[in-house]
């Protein structure tokens, strides 16, 4: 069982280099100790789900071990700027004032096509529009225009708009009343049940969905089988 | 610090398990070796009643530890010694000196192979 312990730290540590060393365009959403932590887990698991001669301990306390250095790189992660940087890597400028930075796409792996692809999807066609691009940890590309090409906002215009803005909270959820969710809002059982004689509802079991926001603005979805 | 001293706690938990786990089937397979050693000895001797009590009294030491052996241990690493167990009380009861000092030999080594497994040593660890 040591035997597994230390293979676990070790096949850990191992896989967490070398997807740093893969560089960003690998990862995709993850960060590369939550990717580890994934593809690790779900095979520890497999293996001893479908081998009965292997104790369950073998499989439970690798996977125990793994989820304690993940939380524990996290603490460290959350102390230390530099071993954040050693861990998740630091953002990589790739574009800067429309020019490509080649030796960061080349030390991230980062292709042309996947640059041009990312554009693509931000509504980019032509790099020239583009102020910066920046390769962040995730993997994922972040690009900033010039402000002439960036979308024009009231602010912009210098229109004086009214905030209208509202957070909705959630107070009935498939017939389920959240209660604590009611009383932070500052309303109570009556008000709830005037709501839902004014819908001619008589129960919340027949809403499928209620939200109220700071404006007291209430949206009520009935049950399709109570509409 | 709640952040840290959880998973570092229990961390040192596993690993001190695992460290006691090993030291405890050493300890217990080196215990089942001097039997056997003593019942070869008998054997040799042509006392065989003698020799089958003392293998009894090993298989029935060795029987009231599998569960938690099993909870630990590579279940085919096991059954492996329960058929040499096995194979033993037969030529035991034979009076089959040669394979019967055969069969206790590949008994002790099983034993020690159950302890190699459960060690720490960089050979197991690489």
């Amino acid at each position: 069982m040591t035997t597994a312990f230390f293979r676990t730290v070790i096949l850990y540590f191992i896989l967490m280099v070398g997807l740093r060393l893969m560089g960003k365009r690998q990862i995709g959403e993850l960060e590369p100790s939550e990717l580890v932590l994934t593809l690790i887990i779900s095979d520890l698991a497999a293996v001893p789900m479908q081998d009965f001669g292997i104790p369950l301990v073998n499989g439970l306390f690798p996977i125990i071990t793994l989820l304690c250095l993940s939380m524990l790189l996290s603490f460290f992660s959350l102390k230390s700027i530099r071993f954040r940087g050693l861990v998740c890597g630091h953002p990589t400028v790739i574009v800067r004032e429309g020019k490509v930075l080649q030796q960061n796409m080349a030390r991230n792996r980062f292709t042309v096509d996947e640059l041009f692809e990312q554009l693509r999807c931000q509504g980019y066609s032509d790099l020239s529009a583009v102020k910066y691009a920046i390769l962040e940890t995730s993997g994922q590309v972040s690009i900033l225009a010039y402000t002439k090409d960036s979308p024009v906002t009231p602010q912009t215009l210098n229109y004086d708009v009214q905030d209208d803005v509202t957070l909705p909270v959630l107070l009935i959820n498939d017939g389920h009343v959240l209660s604590r969710n009611l009383e932070g809002s500052g309303y109570d059982q009556n008000w709830l049940d005037k709501q839902l004689k004014s819908r001619r509802l008589t129960s919340p079991r027949q809403v499928f969905l209620m939200t109220v926001d700071e404006a007291g603005a209430v949206v009520c979805v009935a049950k399709e089988e109570a509409a | 610090m709640k952040a840290f001293y959880i998973p570092a706690g229990l961390l040192a938990l596993i690993l001190a398990f695992s460290l006691w786990t090993g030291h405890y089937v050493r300890q217990r397979t080196n215990h089942w070796i001097a039997l056997l050693e003593h019942t070869d000895t008998a054997a040799m001797e042509e006392n065989w009643s003698e020799a089958e009590a003392r293998l009894r009294t090993v298989y029935d030491d060795w029987d009231s530890s599998q569960r938690f052996f099993h909870t630990i241990m590579n279940h085919s690493d096991l059954d492996e010694a329960e058929s040499l167990f096995a194979g033993a009380r037969a030529v035991c009861s034979q009076k089959d000196d040669a394979d019967f000092h055969l069969m206790l030999a590949q008994l002790k080594e099983q034993m020690h192979l159950l302890a190699e497994t459960q060690s720490v040593s960089i050979k197991n660890i690489l």
